[in-house]
């Protein structure tokens, strides 16, 4: 690789982790419209767990499409009837997989802190990102395809929330 | 008064339930004697287990249950625990074991019928060490459409006859069906307070804020019914939804505006007819003690009969439990319905479902609020009129009562 290839890929990279870095305090300041924009018009957003994922491919969900990811978004911001004082998401280990023109394909890991009823911060749940990354006009990243698979067969009560 | 007195003289099968059945530990140790050992449990799915050497584990009031498919394609059960030292033969949830257990301590192998077949180094137990006392412990197994269950001390032996008005009923449901996922989950309370929500059809249109904006009026036309022994079948004819309120309401409780057109998260309808029916009947089905089935609604388009959701809750606690969630399809599915389906159906439930997320709430809230020492008791005593059922309402509570009226009965048994 030259130089310029490296340096290519290091403003890569790092603009890939400011994305994610702003994605995640998007979600931990409730600001549901503005997650929305985080995807293409046509972005989807996926949920499952590692056993699923790697059994039959079953899905929790897959909202494909905008006014689907509005309807994701509103459950999560005070449609259910529990909400967490307060949620940290820690995204890292954040790897271009394969990037080009068109696309950038990343991995990361990301783990939920959560205050719930008034009691400590405590770990939620963790797991993995898979992602699909294009630019939006303004050059800006965008997500064309969120698909988060979250550890274990035994998950947390309250799931209701972005990840 | 103890707690189990508070059982045992109580009007349970009334529907006067005491606070303290969920929360007591000494509740919670004899309902696992008493309850959990002497009834049937679900296990798997007859598809779980294709070929001989399958095998799906289970714990049953802390006791650790395996299921096997032998070499003449017989189901078999047993403790899960090898007879030298009690180490569990496999601490996996399902797999393939081949023709061996073999336990990983001290490599004691059984085969898939539960004898004893290789103990390493015999010479040096004594003269009269005889493998064939060292069977693996069997445990009853039978199966009911497609679903396998066992049972530790049975107090019906027959499965038929302890499914009884629900086996001729739900047979068609459970036969042909496969599972595609499933995740567990664990929430704060009783386990009763998860099962006893399945058995409650008085409850969605205000928990549920989907329903209660969209159909509102789904329990107007149901169905609620005991079946005995113990088990209960909800049913509702649902109304058209009203796609446009439940946009409204989205964005009113979230804050979020849907910078969309209205009417785009679902039907352009422009006016609904107020409880206009959809010819579209949605069945919830528990049965004892702490299983549920809920196929999906007949009439509805892409969501069938055969594709849905199992759901088993198990006592950690008497203050915590973990539900377990199977999700189904019909084994007949088209690839093309399977790739649907993989990626839309587990969206109602689950701890992060559509549904379930309040589900779990309500039980968490209750069991906080049942700690409390004010009011006593619990109430079920919704009816339109005598008798076990209503065909008429769905908001009746005969279901909740047919349960602790055998729960009661059980948790009386000292055999």
């Amino acid at each position: 690789m030259t130089q310029l290839q490296l340096l290519d890929t290091d403003r890569l990279q790092l603009q890939v982790q400011r994305f994610y870095a702003d994605y995640a305090a998007i979600i931990d300041r409730m600001q549901g419209a503005q997650w929305v924009d985080q995807f293409t018009h046509d972005g989807v957003y996926g949920l499952t767990s590692y056993n699923n994922y790697k059994g039959q491919g079953m899905w929790w969900y897959v909202d494909r499409g905008r006014i689907k990811l509005f309807e994701r978004a509103a459950y999560n911001h005070g449609y259910f009837y529990h909400q967490f004082d307060k949620m940290l998401h820690q995204i890292s280990n954040v790897r271009i997989i394969e990037a080009s023109d068109e696309q950038i394909t990343t991995e990361a890991y990301f783990a939920l802190f959560v205050c719930d009823r008034g009691g400590p911060s405590q770990i939620h749940v963790t797991g993995e990102f898979r992602d699909v990354i294009v630019r939006g006009e303004d050059d800006g990243l965008l997500f064309a395809d969120h698909r988060v698979i979250v550890d274990g067969e035994t998950i947390p009560q309250n799931m209701g929330v972005l990840l | 008064m103890t707690a189990i007195d508070e059982i045992r003289e109580g009007d349970l099968a009334a529907g006067i339930v005491p606070r303290s059945a969920y929360y007591d530990p000494d509740v919670l140790e004899l309902e696992k004697k008493r309850i959990f050992e002497r009834s049937w449990h679900y296990v798997c799915t007859v598809h779980d287990l294709k070929k001989a050497g399958d095998y799906f584990t289970v714990t049953v009031a802390d006791q650790a249950v395996m299921v096997v498919r032998g070499n003449d394609g017989q189901l078999r059960a047993f403790y899960n625990a090898c007879t030298h030292r009690g180490a569990l033969l496999t601490e996996s949830k399902c797999g393939s074991t081949g023709q061996i257990f073999k336990c990983m301590y001290h490599a004691w192998a059984f085969d898939l019928t539960g004898d004893l077949v290789a103990v390493p180094y015999p010479e040096d137990y004594p003269a009269d060490f005889k493998r064939e006392n060292f069977r693996l412990t069997p445990v009853s197994v039978d199966t009911f459409g497609d679903l396998v269950f066992v049972a530790l001390r049975p107090k019906v032996e027959s499965l038929q006859e302890y499914m009884g008005e629900m086996w001729e009923w739900l047979l068609p449901y459970i036969t042909g069906i496969e599972p595609i996922g499933r995740n567990s989950w664990v929430y704060g309370g009783n386990w009763k307070l998860w099962h006893e929500n399945f058995r409650d059809n008085y409850h969605p249109e205000f928990t549920h804020r989907q329903i209660h904006d969209m159909t509102p009026h789904y329990a107007d036309r149901g169905g609620n019914w005991a079946k005995q022994p113990g088990h209960s079948i909800l049913m509702w004819r649902a109304e058209k939804p009203n796609m446009k309120r439940y946009e409204r309401s989205l964005q009113r409780l979230s804050g979020i505006k849907f910078d969309m057109p209205e009417g785009a998260l679902g039907l352009q309808e422009t006016d609904v007819v107020q409880g206009e029916v959809a010819e579209l009947d949605q069945t919830v089905i528990a049965l004892y003690p702490n299983l549920d089935i809920q196929p999906g609604p007949a009439g509805a388009e892409g969501w069938a009969e055969k594709q849905g959701f199992i759901q088993v809750v198990t006592p950690l606690t008497p203050s915590t439990a973990r539900v377990d969630l199977i999700v189904y399809s019909d084994v007949n599915d088209t690839p093309e319905e399977r790739e649907l389906l993989l990626e839309t159906l587990a969206d109602m439930q689950g701890s992060w479902g559509k549904l379930s997320v309040d589900d779990a709430e309500a039980a968490y809230r209750c069991h906080n609020g049942i700690l409390g020492q004010g009011h006593r008791t619990n109430l079920f005593t919704r009816t339109d009129g005598p008798g076990t059922s209503s065909d008429t309402s769905g908001r009746t509570e005969y279901s909740q009562r047919e349960f602790y009226r055998v729960y009661q009965q059980y948790m009386a048994d000292e055999s």
